[in-house]
């Protein structure tokens, strides 16, 4: 039997293969299609959370110099130009700085843009005004500063912009460098493919290129950078697509955020607005005709065109853009002569905050930890605002570098290591935070992950369930050597730093001078049980061992641990849980969390007065007197030294009026630093508090409180050459038969707490036990 | 380039999941990150009202009277917000903490109301005008605590 001719064979078998290929396709052309309407009707991009430093309150009598304000205004990108004129720009004469600040939404509402003047006197803001009317404003917010953003490693970065917010010079330049005929094709061109096409095969490289800008966002929202033919059809069929499903504005804005514009370390710039930011420091809306198209420009090539890298590519290229904006009506001759004779000056590296303050930003990824999950910081554009003080952030790295490097060059010792915690003394915010000498090494933080043995920065502690237990700042302590049994078997025998006994001590002189012998000696006699407990009234959540070694700071702790037991003595005796955040905002600008102030009292007013006071004579007369020497010496200040067993750990945890501030100095490895608590943090501390305004330390009096002079020697009343005058709870003040006159003091029968001669005699009494 | 897109729930399974997805709404509702404001407790005696003197003339006393507005309006949150900027200006002005205390009792919360005061007494020293005040809110704030 004959088969079929071949020509009937031939035709079948194309018709099949035919029909075949085009199932395939419409397969794969629905499948394009699924892809890009997915990608495109949902969240386009994924921004990572910005954390915004605190925002500046300008008044009338803030402590602000003119170089203050202007670092501030530096790290929150605003741009010095005379006059200031766009948001976020500002200009200085002397002592005279005009600002524009930018609209903002805080989570508690709207700010707007302002142009405000600021005039500063002896070290103050002198007056506010209002620029327009000179009329006086009492108090003026400013946007605050990006500090930092949650990310993956390497990263894609961008502001959005909605299609009215693009400004049309940059529309029509950017149409007419890349797509002239951008709105009235259907996504490809084929003319000026063939177009390019023939001027490639002629030069014999590709010099032109043919590609819409739909083509170009497909490109780089869905297509990887390969240059074959069935990507290059990929293309044109997902622009044609995108085109068919998408309005022109639509497409234009996206590919206005989408397009790549250079690199900032692992983070990739997309978007004018972002680029615009970080080369120019402006809004897309201030752009200037030359900024306009050195941006532009940019895109045939980010890195070759780079302002900064190849500011010789950047110009030419730029001037290119600038003669095609004239060709085409967008400039005049007088504007073109004016934007070629720019230079390419304004380009330079900002001294940027953002993500610099590495200690910081972790303890804000810390703190949110429990609340959000890690792809909402990366993905969802959240809004964190801070507590951060850039200023205060600022002079701790300084300093803390600046000592270390100092105390490492008189030691011949390169391995010193420091941590600082700032917070605001009233609420608990935590206003800087540094976990290393160098501050821009993104690596251990020691001020969150080293703990470390306190030393006598435990001191606070036992002093304070001694006065809880009804002794005075003038109870006689024995600083005499003594000897206990320990777990190990082999005895325990406290010394004092100066290896020598002092005899008979009263409370406020030991604490002042960090006695380790009086200290034990008071704290086995109100009994390890109370100063566990007065540890943990001051914060300390953690499990504690009941050790006698416990009274002189056997006990480890990171520096924002002691922060947190130092703030409660600091604010009075109330606990506040330290914060770093004030509260998150979703990307619509809805508020989501907020973390609000609340304070628990742990100690009365009293006896907090009572311990603060005695702090303050660690300053004036004990182990911190070196502050007398600097220009804190009418600060009031009240703190206290630490150094650990064999000189490893330096200690210094100290407040005034508006700040505490907790300072530790020693090496990674815990061999010792040779450093005393008074040696090397408290030159830390002194170093970064004489550059932060801060107000004295002023302690409100509270009801109950007599004073009466005491006899440093004999610790009886006594007003003479050798006394000094400390506060008592009403009652406890000791009486002096032998001169009633003058003490003014209930009878002893209504003072329940043991003269000095019989509490001295209870205490050897109480500790006697411990005896060998 | 490494972009991450949230893609959307096809229609589809939109309507197959939308009774889980409320169920799970219900469930979730208590691990939202907003901090829940307890309703307002029952009144067992108006607040005190304002103290008649106003030591309100520093640096904050602009954020001070619109947070006062603010709390008489019953916008509790913005109060809040207000006086906790007030508070970073002025942290020792102990009639600021005493309004965190009115502000705490008008929203029933009289275990801060209580704190607010202490802080505020603490701050005042003696003698002050603002301590019979201070104190009488205290005591309505205890009060309610034993009430409740």
């Amino acid at each position: 039997m004959k088969g079929p001719p071949l020509r009937i064979t031939c035709f079948i078998l194309t018709a099949v293969a035919v029909l075949v290929l085009a199932s395939l396709a419409g397969i794969e052309i629905s499948r394009l299609d699924r892809e890009i309407r997915q990608r495109f009707d949902g969240k386009r991009w994924s921004l990572p959370a910005i954390v915004y430093a605190r925002a500046l309150e300008l008044y009338p009598g803030l402590r602000l110099t003119p170089e203050m304000l202007e670092e501030e205004l530096q790290l929150a990108g605003y741009r010095k130009e005379a006059p200031a004129s766009g948001a976020g720009s500002y200009a200085r004469a002397d002592s005279t700085i005009s600002l524009v600040s930018r609209e903002f939404y805080f989570p508690s509402g709207y700010e707007p843009s302002r142009r405000l003047t600021v005039t500063f006197a002896k070290g103050q803001v002198a007056t506010l005004t209002s620029t327009a009317d000179r009329l006086p404003v009492p108090l003026a917010r400013l946007d605050p500063a990006g500090i930092g953003s949650f990310h993956p490693l390497v990263h894609e970065d961008r502001l959005l912009l909605n299609r009215v917010e693009i400004p049309e010079p940059l529309v029509r330049t950017l149409l007419v460098m890349e797509d002239r005929n951008f709105y009235q094709h259907h996504g490809i061109a084929p003319l000026a493919i063939l177009r390019a096409l023939v001027a490639n095969i002629r030069a014999g490289k590709t010099v032109q290129g043919g590609s819409t800008l739909t083509q170009q966002l497909v490109k780089n929202l869905f297509l990887s950078n390969e240059r074959t033919l069935l990507r290059k059809v990929q293309e044109a069929v997902m622009a044609i697509l995108l085109e068919y499903h998408y309005e022109k504005d639509e497409i234009l804005t996206a590919y206005v955020n989408e397009v790549f514009l250079g690199q900032d370390n692992n983070r990739a710039v997309h978007g004018f607005a972002l680029a615009s930011q970080f080369y120019f420091r402006r809004g897309v809306e201030d752009l200037r005709p030359d900024q306009i198209a050195i941006l532009v420009g940019m895109i045939k090539g980010p890195s070759y065109f780079d302002p900064r890298r190849h500011p010789e590519h950047c110009l030419e290229r730029r001037n290119l853009v600038l003669a095609v904006m004239a060709d085409h009506g967008l400039l005049g001759d007088t504007e073109l002569a004016e934007a070629l004779a720019r230079p390419l000056t304004e380009v330079a590296v900002h001294k940027s905050g953002f993500n610099r303050y590495f200690a910081f930003l972790d303890l804000v990824r810390q703190q949110l930890a429990g609340e959000y999950r890690e792809e909402d910081l990366q993905a969802n554009g959240l809004q964190i605002f801070t507590t951060l003080d850039p200023q205060i952030q600022q002079q701790v790295e300084k300093n803390l570098q600046k000592t270390i490097a100092a105390l490492e060059t008189q030691r011949k010792d390169q391995a010193l290591q420091g941590a600082v915690l700032v917070t605001n003394r009233a609420n608990g915010e935590v206003l800087a935070l540094a976990g290393g000498k160098n501050p821009v090494e993104d690596g251990f933080n020691r001020a969150l992950q080293a703990r470390r043995p306190i030393g006598s920065l435990v001191k606070p502690a036992v002093y304070l369930a001694a006065l809880k237990k009804g002794l005075t700042l003038a109870s006689p302590l024995q600083d005499t050597a003594l000897t206990l049994a320990s777990d190990t078997g082999s005895p325990w025998r406290p010394e004092n730093y100066d290896h020598k006994e002092h005899g008979t001590v009263p409370l406020f002189s030991a604490l002042a001078h960090s006695y380790n012998l009086a200290t034990v000696h008071l704290g086995l006699a109100v009994g390890l049980e109370a100063v566990v407990a007065a540890i943990r009234d001051l914060g300390y959540p953690d499990n504690i061992q009941t050790l006698p070694s416990l009274l002189l700071g056997a006990i480890e702790m990171s520096p924002y641990e002691v922060g947190q037991m130092y703030q409660t003595v600091a604010s009075g005796g109330f606990y506040t849980s330290l914060r770093a955040i004030g509260s998150v905002m979703a990307a619509d600008h809805t508020l989501l969390t907020r973390y609000g102030l609340a304070v628990e009292q742990r100690v009365d007013p009293a006896t907090t007065y009572l311990l603060t006071h005695a702090l303050q004579r660690v300053i004036s007369e004990g182990t911190g007197a070196s502050l007398l020497r600097s220009t804190l010496k009418d600060h009031g200040v009240a703190g206290k030294t630490g150094t650990s067993d064999g000189l490893r750990d330096s200690w210094f945890a100290g407040f005034t009026g508006d700040h505490l501030t907790v300072v530790w100095l020693g090496r990674d490895d815990n061999q010792p630093s040779f450093l005393s608590g008074s040696t090397g943090a408290l030159k830390v501390w002194e170093n970064i508090m004489i550059n932060v305004p801060s107000a004295p330390l002023q302690l409100v009096e509270p009801e109950g409180i007599v004073w009466t002079g005491i006899d440093r020697t004999t610790l009886q009343p006594d007003d003479a050459g050798n006394s000094t005058l400390l506060p008592f709870l009403a009652g406890t003040e000791p009486a002096a038969p032998q001169s009633p006159a003058t003490a003014p003091v209930p009878s002893a029968a209504a003072t329940p707490v043991p003269t000095p001669a019989k509490g001295a005699k209870g205490l050897l009494e109480i500790i006697g036990g411990w005896f060998n | 380039m490494t972009l991450v897109f949230l893609r959307p729930i096809p229609v589809f399974l939109r309507c197959r999941l939308l009774p889980l997805m409320f169920l799970a709404m219900v469930l979730l509702n208590g691990c939202a990150p907003i901090r829940p404001i307890p309703p307002p407790g029952p009144e067992i005696s108006p607040p005190p009202p304002p103290v008649e003197y106003k030591p309100v003339s520093g640096p904050a006393a602009a954020l001070y009277l619109e947070a006062d507005k603010a709390l008489q309006a019953g916008r509790y949150d913005a109060a809040e917000m207000l006086l906790e900027r007030a508070l970073r200006i002025e942290p020792r002005n102990p009639h600021y903490w005493y309004t965190m205390a009115q502000l705490k009792y008008r929203q029933g919360r009289y275990p801060e109301t209580v704190q607010f005061c202490l802080k505020a007494e603490s701050l005042a020293g003696k003698n002050s005008p603002l301590a019979p005040r201070n104190r009488e809110l205290l005591q309505q704030a205890q009060r309610a605590m034993q009430g409740q």
